[in-house]
C-alpha cells in the first residue's frame, strides 16, 4: 500500500472510528436519558422519592458524558508539535491524561532522542503514542505507564510500558482498533509496531519502531553492529525480545 | 404476567430496559450482555418475551431473533435499534421479530409490546428446543 493510500485509509478509519464513539457515547446517554425521563414522568405520578432519585441519577450521567465529551474534544484537537517539538507535547499529553484517569504517566526522554524528527513524522508517532497510552489506561488498568524514547542501533523505539492486565494479542477484541490505527500511523512513517503482552499476565510492552537517520544520536553499539553480519544483526531486532509484531497477528486493543 | 428477558451488550440499557418493563407491566426474569447469552437463558428459564437490541457484538440482534424463533416459536420477540432504516427493517422481517422500535423506546411502546405477549406464554423456553 502506498502513503496516500495509507493516509485515505487512515482518514476514513478514523470517521468510522469517531462516529462509533459518538453513537457508543453520547448518542447511547442520550437515548438511555431519554428512556429515564419517560420513567420520571411515570413516577411522578405515585412514587416521588423515586422519581427525584432518578432525576438525581440523570444529571450524574449527564455531568459525566459533558467531562467525557470535553476530554475527546481535547484529544481530536491539533498539538504544537512543530513549535515545541514531539516530548514536550507527550510530556502535556500524559499530564493532562494522568488528571483525567488519575495513573501516573511519567515521559523519559533523556537523551533528547525525539528533537531530530521531522513535525509530520513526530505527529505520526505523536498519535501513534496517543493511541498506546489511551489503549493501556482503558484496557489494562494500569497503575503506572512509562513512555520511554531511546535510540538503538539505527532504530528510534518509543516503548510505552504498563504494569496493567495483559492480553493475547492473537486474539480480536471486537470493537477495539487501537493497535489497528497504531500500526497505521507507524507505517505511514516506515515503522513498525511490536507487542510483548501475555493475557492474564500483568505488564504490556508496546514498542513503537521507526528508522532513524540522525548518527549524532545513535547508540554506542551501533558502530560496532555495523561491522556485522546480517546474522548477527538479527539479535538486535525486536522479534528476537520477545516482542511479537503487531502486524503478523490478529489485533486487539 | 409476561416474563420478559432482557439482552442488550450495555449494562445502563439494561437496567433501564427493566425498569420501563416493570413500569409497563412485564416481569423481568433476566437481563444478559449477548445473544448466546440469551440462547443460554432460553434454553433454562421460560420466557415469554425477549427485549433485545439490534447492533451487538458477536451476534446481532437479528441473528438472535432467528434462533429463538426456529427453537422456541412461542416466544415474542421485540428489537430495538438506535439506526431505523430499511436494511434494519428488512433484517427484522426476515428473522421474525414481532416488534421494531427505535431507540429511544417509551414506556407507552413497551406496554403495548407487553400487551401483545400476553398469550402467547412460551411453555417451549425452558425445556428442551424443538
Amino acid at each position: 500500500m502506498v502513503d496516500g493510500e495509507r493516509a485515505i485509509c487512515l482518514t476514513e478509519d478514523a470517521r468510522r472510528r469517531f462516529a462509533g464513539d459518538l453513537q457508543e457515547g453520547p448518542l447511547q446517554v442520550l437515548v438511555n436519558t431519554s428512556l429515564r425521563l419517560d420513567v420520571v414522568s411515570r413516577l411522578l405520578d405515585h412514587d416521588t422519592t423515586r422519581a427525584e432519585g432518578e432525576i438525581l441519577r440523570i444529571r450524574r450521567r449527564l455531568g459525566r458524558t459533558a467531562m467525557e465529551i470535553r476530554q475527546r474534544i481535547h484529544r481530536l484537537q491539533p498539538v504544537a508539535i512543530d513549535a515545541v517539538g514531539l516530548t514536550p507535547v507527550l510530556t502535556a499529553m500524559a499530564h493532562r491524561l494522568e488528571e483525567e484517569w488519575g495513573t501516573p504517566i511519567t515521559v523519559a526522554d533523556e537523551g533528547g532522542e525525539a528533537a531530530g524528527l521531522s513535525p509530520a513524522v513526530a505527529m505520526a508517532l505523536y498519535r501513534a503514542i496517543q493511541e498506546a497510552v489511551i489503549n493501556a489506561l482503558r484496557h489494562a488498568q494500569a497503575d503506572r505507564i512509562l513512555i520511554q524514547l531511546t535510540v538503538v542501533y539505527g532504530t528510534l523505539r518509543c516503548d510505552v510500558i504498563d504494569d496493567g492486565r495483559g492480553f493475547d494479542p492473537q486474539q480480536r477484541q471486537p470493537g477495539r482498533y487501537g493497535l489497528v490505527h497504531m500500526r497505521q500511523w507507524m507505517e505511514l512513517i516506515g515503522g513498525r509496531v511490536f507487542v510483548d503482552a501475555l493475557p492474564g499476565q500483568p505488564g504490556t510492552r508496546l514498542r513503537l519502531s521507526l528508522p532513524y537517520a540522525d548518527v549524532a544520536k545513535l547508540d554506542p553499539v551501533f558502530e560496532e553492529a555495523t561491522h556485522r553480519s546480517a546474522g548477527e544483526r538479527e539479535r538486535f531486532e525486536p522479534s528476537n525480545l520477545g516482542l511479537v509484531p503487531a502486524n503478523d497477528c490478529s489485533v486487539t486493543g | 404476567m409476561v416474563r420478559t428477558l432482557i439482552v442488550d451488550d450495555t449494562q445502563e440499557t439494561r437496567t433501564v430496559l427493566s425498569q420501563i418493563t416493570t413500569l409497563a407491566g412485564g416481569v423481568v426474569v433476566g437481563d444478559v450482555a449477548t445473544g448466546m447469552e440469551a440462547l443460554v437463558w432460553l434454553a433454562n428459564h421460560p420466557v415469554d418475551l425477549v427485549i433485545t437490541d439490534f447492533q451487538m457484538p458477536g451476534m446481532p440482534g437479528d441473528v438472535l431473533a432467528a434462533q429463538i424463533r426456529a427453537q422456541w416459536p412461542d416466544v415474542r420477540i421485540a428489537m430495538i435499534s438506535v439506526l431505523a432504516d430499511a436494511d434494519i427493517d428488512a433484517k427484522a422481517k426476515a428473522a421474525g421479530v414481532h416488534w421494531l422500535l427505535s431507540k429511544p423506546v417509551t414506556v407507552d411502546q413497551i406496554e403495548r409490546v407487553i400487551r401483545g405477549s400476553t398469550g402467547h406464554g412460551s411453555r417451549l423456553s425452558g425445556a428442551a428446543p424443538r
